[in-house]
């Protein structure tokens, strides 16, 4: 025991040691991100892990526990759109736990603390300033920008029938952040999600699932004129080009208000040997900006956006092969206008495609898989106060390879590459050129009956076509799960 | 199974957008269990949301049409018969947007009109210049909101103005670069543009009072309103302090060297002439000719705002107390300049003295000034006379 305590503290030690960045997926990632073939407690095709629908949460989770991780990344960049930042780490802290309340209750917790520092990000004073909205605030020097701030979600499944489940859930973040050169801006980012679901179980081999997904985020600017008297000179970009000069104080408050519909049908019609998962979504999302100035308020643009996406899941797992599949149709499209008037600024529409086949075989002691995606999206572009127009198609492709050995019952060892190849990405206002991206990801794991233990690391290698740019990064990770009794 | 055909049917049948009534009817008709009832009243209410998205606008930004006809009626340009209105082909208009960092630019044809296309949805300020002479413009200025696509028509009578031959060539108000709000170091810089002797006897040099109240009268009235005024030594008419063809004149608030209370402040010391209020006990250099205040309820000396305000130069034959303030007729005003940091700012300056404004950017304390492009050269519109340049230029050109 006192070994296992002196594993856990350093293992802890080396956790604040490591800058490191998101993490549910862990062993995905450490196998080269392989998702569609690999068979895992945590990557089971059905409503509650491919959908996230918590009218689901007990048929998927037969065990409570508590799982704490750590991750962080960091990266440099030449290889980056006009507001991005030069070099970016981020650390969290994670905190779940899942609790069977009774045979037919369940609840699953989150809470998390995040920090991200961006260095050198030039003009933009916004968190997001290449979100899918083409309003960009901007001031005229390069900066540092530190954010930070808890975050807390919720989910809850009550089984009242056999055959019906109720699920609700609720996410709530916030976080501050701060410029530290001129203008100094002070950020506060806000985002409430409340979800309702259902699943109807018709049998064990067919399993209706919907929910409902309302959600709210603020992102608040404050531009206050600092001690040394010097005037707040700011630029409000509506379209790509086209701008307006301002100087003075005001506080910025961009209100998203959108809602998420999905529904989603799992079908497993020769008992777990063939699975199939079609999920339906569709979102809906309204952008409201307004400045204000002492008392007055006044909207300075409207922006909406529209989704719908078509997926099919399937799983065909033939003794110690899996084959797993992946197509999907999405339709997107957003514009924006005139804060007052009927006049359209900006338009944006993408149809794609995608295609996933991946493999996966058990040997005695090695897992290998392979999977290959396949992209491919019309995109277009209007920006009519700029008098910008930009149509194509942006092709996208992927190969993955993953393989875990193991070492012994308890210990693994896991490795991934990916290989990725982008064609420049028209539906975004600012996008990065066409590149490559190279992805190495290994990964160790301890795992017993009651708990579980594992450290990963992966790096990040992107270069432009023409080796004009490059970015280079990675991510850290040391992740615990500990079931109860 | 076959509810659950009847439920994915009346779905699709909601998805392509058919009546609700009809799918209340296919319900009733086709679902009998109550499970699939309440699942088929929880999907409607879903689909019946997917119908409130907001309506996507059909006009486009970036192609706004404006029409403008332009016409002479001081007899300019058709003594025979000065009533009448006649077109003035070539003039210059000016759109300067007043939501955007943007601005167009054209000329009327042959006909006078000028029809301009692919322009943003936006308040505008219309500018319309034709130069008669190197003495004489003819302008007409307006405000106007273009909004729709429809085509918009308007027609533009110009008047001219003389233009003077000593003229507001520099203005540095901004302060030097300073953590403790010293801005005292402001000056103003004339210029005589005209190739013969002008004098400044008795001309009056002053910062306009400007509010929201009077802002909507100030085209109206036939004077300005001015908070300070300071009138140059000597009568209107005299001839003892002239200014030479080419010549610049520097006028400080203070005559002092104030690089030596703020590094990079401006020095001062050697200005042609500077504003001493003779009802306060303000800063005097001996070597340094006077203008003095002939505003009686003011005990300051001349200061004017650091980044938005406008200033006349009178020829001081004629001007009145009012109150607080001074009164001068716009008759006798030889120039006006306007200034302000930012578009959202309303105009404090009649457009007959200055149809536009300079110096958007300059934040207080940041050593910037605004000088005319050209030395002398006016307009009457100091959005295109006028630039920012990144330091003061006292008695010269940048």
């Amino acid at each position: 025991m006192p070994s296992k305590i002196k594993i856990i503290t350093s293992l802890l030690v080396l956790m604040f040691v490591l800058n490191a960045g998101f993490a549910s997926d862990f062993r995905i990632n450490a196998l080269g991100n392989n998702r569609l073939a690999l068979v895992d407690e945590d990557n089971q095709l059905n409503l509650y892990n491919f959908v996230n629908n918590p009218a689901y949460l007990l048929f998927d989770e037969n065990r409570s526990w508590l799982k704490f991780y750590a991750a962080g990344n960091y990266y440099n960049t030449s290889l980056k759109r006009q507001y991005d930042p030069e070099k970016e780490q981020n650390l969290s802290f994670n905190f779940h736990g899942y609790k069977i309340l009774a045979h037919n209750q369940a609840i699953w917790g989150r809470i998390k603390y995040h920090f991200n520092s961006k260095y050198h990000l030039m003009n933009a004073i916004e968190e997001n300033p290449h979100a899918d909205d083409p309003l960009v605030l901007t001031d005229s020097l390069s900066g540092n920008f530190n954010t930070d701030g808890p975050g807390v979600e919720v989910l809850y499944h009550y089984q009242p029938f056999s055959k019906l489940g109720i699920g609700a859930g609720i996410t709530y973040e916030i976080s501050t952040g701060l410029k530290k050169q001129y203008t100094r801006p002070r950020t506060i980012h806000r985002n409430f999600e409340g979800k309702i679901a259902l699943t109807y179980r018709f049998s064990p081999e067919l399993v209706f699932g919907s929910f409902l997904t309302g959600s709210r985020l603020q992102d608040q600017i404050e531009l206050v004129k600092s001690w040394d008297g010097k005037d707040i000179f700011t630029r409000r970009y509506r379209s790509e080009l086209v701008y307006r000069e301002i100087v003075g104080e005001f506080d910025r408050y961009y209100n998203l208000n959108g809602w998420h519909f999905n529904f989603a049908v799992q079908y497993y019609p020769m008992k777990t040997t063939v699975q199939n998962l079609l999920v339906f979504d569709y979102s809906d999302n309204t952008q409201e900006t307004t400045d204000q100035t002492g008392v007055n308020r006044n909207m300075d643009s409207y922006w909406y956006q529209n989704l719908y996406q078509l997926t099919y899941y399937g799983r065909y797992i033939l003794n110690r092969m899996v084959v797993g599949l992946k197509v999907a149709y999405l339709k997107q499209k957003d514009w924006s206008k005139h804060p007052t008037l009927p006049i359209l600024i900006t338009e944006r529409s993408r149809d794609s495609y995608e295609f996933g086949l991946g493999l996966s075989y058990q040997f005695n002691r090695i897992l290998l898989l392979v999977e290959g995606d396949l992209y491919r999206s019309n995109e277009m572009f209007s920006d009519y106060q700029s008098s910008l127009q930009r149509e194509g198609y942006n092709n996208y492709y992927s190969g993955k390879m993953g393989g875990e050995i193991k070492i012994d019952p308890i210990h693994y060892i896991m490795l991934g590459y990916n290989y990725n190849y982008f064609n420049p990405d028209y539906y975004s206002p600012q996008f990065l050129p066409e590149n490559k991206t190279q992805y190495f990801s290994v990964g160790l794991s301890e795992r017993r009956a009651r708990y579980e233990i594992e450290l990963y690391f992966d790096y990040t290698l992107k270069n432009s076509i023409e080796n004009t740019s490059s970015f280079k990064g990675w991510n850290a990770l040391i992740y615990t799960r500990l079931y109860m009794l | 199974m076959n509810e659950m055909i009847h439920l994915a049917g009346i779905s699709f049948f909601a998805l392509a957008g058919v009546p609700v009534h009809y799918i209340l009817k296919l319900r009733a008709k086709y679902l009998k269990s109550a499970m699939i009832k309440q699942m088929s009243s929880l999907l409607l209410s879903v689909f019946l949301l997917f119908q409130c998205q907001p309506n996507k606008p059909s006009i486009t930004d970036g192609n706004l049409f404006l029409a403008i006809a332009v016409f002479d009626t001081t007899g300019w340009l058709n003594s025979q018969d000065s009533t009448r209105m006649t077109p003035i082909p070539a003039a210059k208009i000016t759109l300067d947007s007043r939501d955007y960092e943007k601005q167009f630019q054209f000329f009327t044809d042959s006909m006078g009109v000028a029809v301009i296309s692919g322009i943003l949805a936006s308040e505008y300020g219309i500018f319309v210049e034709y130069q008669i002479s190197t003495a004489t413009v003819l302008i007409a200025a307006k405000s106007k909101k273009i909004f729709n696509t429809s085509s918009e028509v308007d027609t533009m009578l110009t008047h001219s103005i003389a233009m003077s031959p000593v003229v507001i060539n520099e203005i540095y108000s901004c302060g030097p670069p300073n953590n403790v709000f010293y801005f005292f170091d402001q000056y103003i810089e004339l210029y005589n543009q005209s190739g013969e002797i002008q004098y400044l006897d008795g001309m009056i040099l002053t910062r306009v009072r400007t509010s929201v109240e009077i802002e909507p009268f100030i085209e109206i009235w036939d004077f300005v309103e001015n908070t300070y005024a300071f009138q140059f030594p000597g009568s209107p008419g005299g001839k003892e302090y002239p200014i030479y063809p080419g010549q610049y004149v520097v006028v400080a608030g203070d005559a002092y060297d104030h690089s030596q209370s703020i590094p990079g402040a401006v020095n001062l010391e050697n200005a042609d002439f500077e504003c001493v209020n003779q009802l306060s006990s303000d800063y005097d250099n001996p070597d340094v000719p006077n203008l003095s205040n002939i505003n009686t309820a003011r005990t300051t000396d001349y200061l004017i705002s650091l980044v938005t305000d406008a200033v006349i130069l009178a020829d001081g034959t004629s001007y009145w107390q009012n109150g607080n303030y001074i009164d001068i007729p716009v008759s006798t005003i030889l120039d006006g300049v306007e200034y302000k940091k930012t578009t959202s700012t309303s105009k404090r300056l009649t457009r007959r003295l200055d149809s536009g404004y300079t110096g958007l950017g300059i934040s207080n304390y940041s050593g910037r000034s605004r000088e005319r492009i050209t030395p002398g050269k006016d307009t009457n519109n100091s959005t295109v006379d006028f630039e920012v340049i990144d330091a003061p230029t006292p008695g010269y050109s940048h």
